[in-house]
């Protein structure tokens, strides 16, 4: 009699477990995992390869604004390449990223100079690193964060190294498709230095991504970039010899 | 009053060694705070000279609001850098030279390798004018040179981290006055160890100024005006005339805005100092007080005889502050004597000293001026008589008969 009626109880207990299990498990692999989220954040905004025209707006302490025309090309084994076509000082100047190392072409100079990874692209509020953009995966270690908004994700990246563009940040995803919503960056002392909005999210021949960046510097009141894709053509050839050092100025 | 300080100084003679000590106690506290003095004098005057002769120059002219944003080296903050306008300032009285100047941060590249650093545009030939010093720091190679328009001047740790000697070519890259990146080539024509004194940022070149100007894409601009005056103490002269001519969209400053911190550590200094010097001269004094008390006690009686004989009360407290007064002068004027021998030793050759931290050596010329000496003699003088109060009260309140009876 005890043992059936323990029998009984074991065996609703394992189905009741059972059955709260069964509940679960189909949300639990509807959850991406950070590494996932951080994948399809690179998926979106720097695709395998592709070839690009961005304009980019610096608005000064002074509230005049500086304007860039440049055409970005990404390569295989995340190379990327740009070219500035605006304004006229501009013209002819080149960057190259291979890896962690980046160079910019100087025609005054004629040749192409090593540049840092966290200097500022063009005197604008966004760094080199986040121009040329390639590889979150690489750089950064996600963990999943309470974003305190049922309707979207947070991750909390730390970078690797010190190639990375910043030391920390937050990123907002918003949950179904994992369009980035926003972005903080911080400092290794915790200091936050720059905050980002992703706006306009367009098709681009099959790849959705936002448009339209805002980045602002929150070291200095009223300093703030845009950049905004005009075009970005996907699976497009990329020759090899055009992500060499020595390439550039050609 | 001839016989009171005759008697005072037989009286003073008369205990040899006990006024020996005493008046060695204060001579050497004046020795050493007349030395101390000197030697501060010396060390404040080359920091003056160091920042006024080697970085700021005696007044500056900026664009309003430069100053306070000077941390970015703004650049759309510029004046003209033409002769109509620093020929304006050059006509002051009391301005002897000037100089446009552009500060400005970028990178420095050569091969593979490219380092932050701050830059100050200079004028070769106006800037040896107005800071002479920034180009007597040059230890290898040249200064400036208005024929070496491409030529520039490093600071060796910022050649070290390059690998760069001087001869070597660099490339200088910054972002110009609307913030797209430009480039040029140069060349290290000289290496200096120290920017200057107190100098932050050991990693700094210094650019002819119309390389510069092409660098920044501001042809005939500057960001700053560095003005020398001779003679020095005429500054808030030559600030008060110069604000009408340059005009209210600009500010003047004098070197003391521009380096506050300069007059912070003379401030500092001189506190410390001040207290030393107390200290020193409150034991002299205590010695004083000490030997005078002795005194009235081991003449008791005769004060109680000269008290019987009619002298005045009052004659005896100026009696015993004469002696003690006799001490301080004696004292004092031997130890500023010896203090100003000290001083005068130095002054000529100098003491070459190294600031903490720093890699230059730095020459001080001690100096001590009059008014210090006199009021320092004054002071060994008086204080002597007030330490001496309460001894020659005592005295001067002896009743005769038990004066005389003491024993003592």
């Amino acid at each position: 009699m005890n043992n059936l009626m323990e029998n009984a109880m074991r065996r609703s207990i394992i189905l009741g477990v059972a059955a709260l299990l069964g509940q679960a498990a189909p949300v639990a692999a509807a959850e991406p995992t950070a590494a996932e989220i951080l994948k399809k954040y690179d998926d979106t905004m720097s695709p395998k390869t592709f070839d690009a025209l961005v304009v980019m707006i610096a608005h000064r302490q002074d509230d005049t604004t500086r304007t860039y025309k440049f055409r970005v090309m990404k390569g295989h084994d995340d190379k990327i390449r740009l070219w500035f076509f605006e304004p006229a000082s501009a013209k002819g100047q080149e960057m190259l990223r291979v890896g962690e190392n980046m160079w910019v072409y100087m025609p005054s100079l004629k040749r192409a100079v090593r540049i840092a990874s966290r200097d500022s692209f063009q005197g604008g509020d966004f760094n080199n690193a986040d121009a040329l953009r390639v590889n979150y995966v690489a750089d950064y270690t996600p963990v999943l964060g309470d974003s305190g908004d049922p309707k979207s994700y947070l991750l909390d990246l730390s970078a690797k190294s010190k190639d990375a563009a910043y030391d920390k940040v937050k990123l907002w995803f918003r949950k179904g498709d994992l369009m980035p919503e926003k972005a903080e960056y911080y400092a290794a002392s915790g200091k936050m230095i720059r905050s980002m909005k992703f706006t306009d999210v367009k098709d681009f021949r099959g790849l959705r991504r936002p448009a339209h960046l805002e980045m602002k510097n929150e070291l200095a009141q009223k300093r703030w970039s845009e950049m905004t894709w005009l075009d970005m053509k996907l699976n497009v050839e990329v020759p090899a010899q055009r992500f060499v050092v020595d390439d550039l100025g050609r | 009053m001839f016989a009171l300080i005759r008697i005072a100084l037989r009286n003073v003679t008369r205990n040899r060694r006990r006024s020996l000590i005493t008046l060695s106690a204060v001579f050497l506290a004046l020795t050493v705070m007349v030395g101390v003095r000197g030697l501060l004098n010396g060390l404040q005057a080359t920091i003056r000279e160091g920042v006024v002769y080697g970085q700021t120059g005696a007044v500056q002219v900026h664009r309003k609001g430069f100053l306070k944003a000077m941390q970015g080296a703004p650049l759309d903050l510029d004046l003209p850098a033409d002769e109509a306008f620093l020929g304006k300032i050059r006509a002051v009285p009391h301005v002897t030279a000037v100089a446009a100047r552009i500060p400005f941060g970028g990178m420095v590249n050569h091969g593979d390798q490219t380092v932050f650093s701050l830059f100050t545009a200079l004028d070769p030939v106006a800037e040896s004018k107005v800071c002479p010093q920034r180009y007597e720091r040059v230890k290898v190679g040249r200064p400036l040179d208005p024929a070496d328009p491409t030529g520039g001047d490093f600071t060796t740790p910022l050649l070290s981290r390059l690998g760069v000697k001087v001869g070597d070519g660099v490339a200088i890259l910054t972002n110009d006055r609307d913030g797209v990146l430009n480039a040029v080539d140069m060349k290290v024509i000289g290496s200096f160890p120290e920017p200057g004194l107190f100098a932050a940022d050991k990693k700094v070149g210094f650019i002819p100024l119309p390389l510069a100007q092409e660098l920044l894409r501001m042809p005939g601009r500057a960001t700053e005006v560095a003005i020398a005056v001779d003679p020095l103490d005429r500054i808030d002269e030559v600030v008060a005339a110069l604000r009408p001519v340059v005009g209210p969209e600009y500010e003047v400053s004098s070197w003391h805005d521009v380096a506050g911190y300069v007059d912070e550590i003379v401030k500092n200094q001189n506190l410390v100092l001040n207290l030393i010097s107390n200290i020193f001269l409150f034991m002299a004094l205590l010695g004083i007080l000490n030997t005078m008390l002795m005194s009235v006690r081991e003449r008791t009686r005769e004060i109680g005889t000269m008290m019987a004989v009619g002298v005045r009360r009052r004659q005896i407290l100026a009696l015993f502050l004469l002696e003690a007064s006799l001490l301080g002068l004696v004292g004092g004027a031997l130890g500023l004597a010896a203090g100003y021998g000290i001083i005068h030793h130095y002054a000529g050759e100098g003491i070459v000293m190294r600031a903490v931290g720093s890699t230059t050596d730095i020459v001080i010329h001690p100096f001590i001026t009059a008014p210090f000496v006199a009021r320092t003699f004054v002071v060994s003088i008086v204080g002597a008589a007030v330490a001496a109060l309460l001894p020659s009260f005592f005295a001067s309140r002896l009743r005769p008969v038990e004066a005389l009876g003491s024993v003592a």
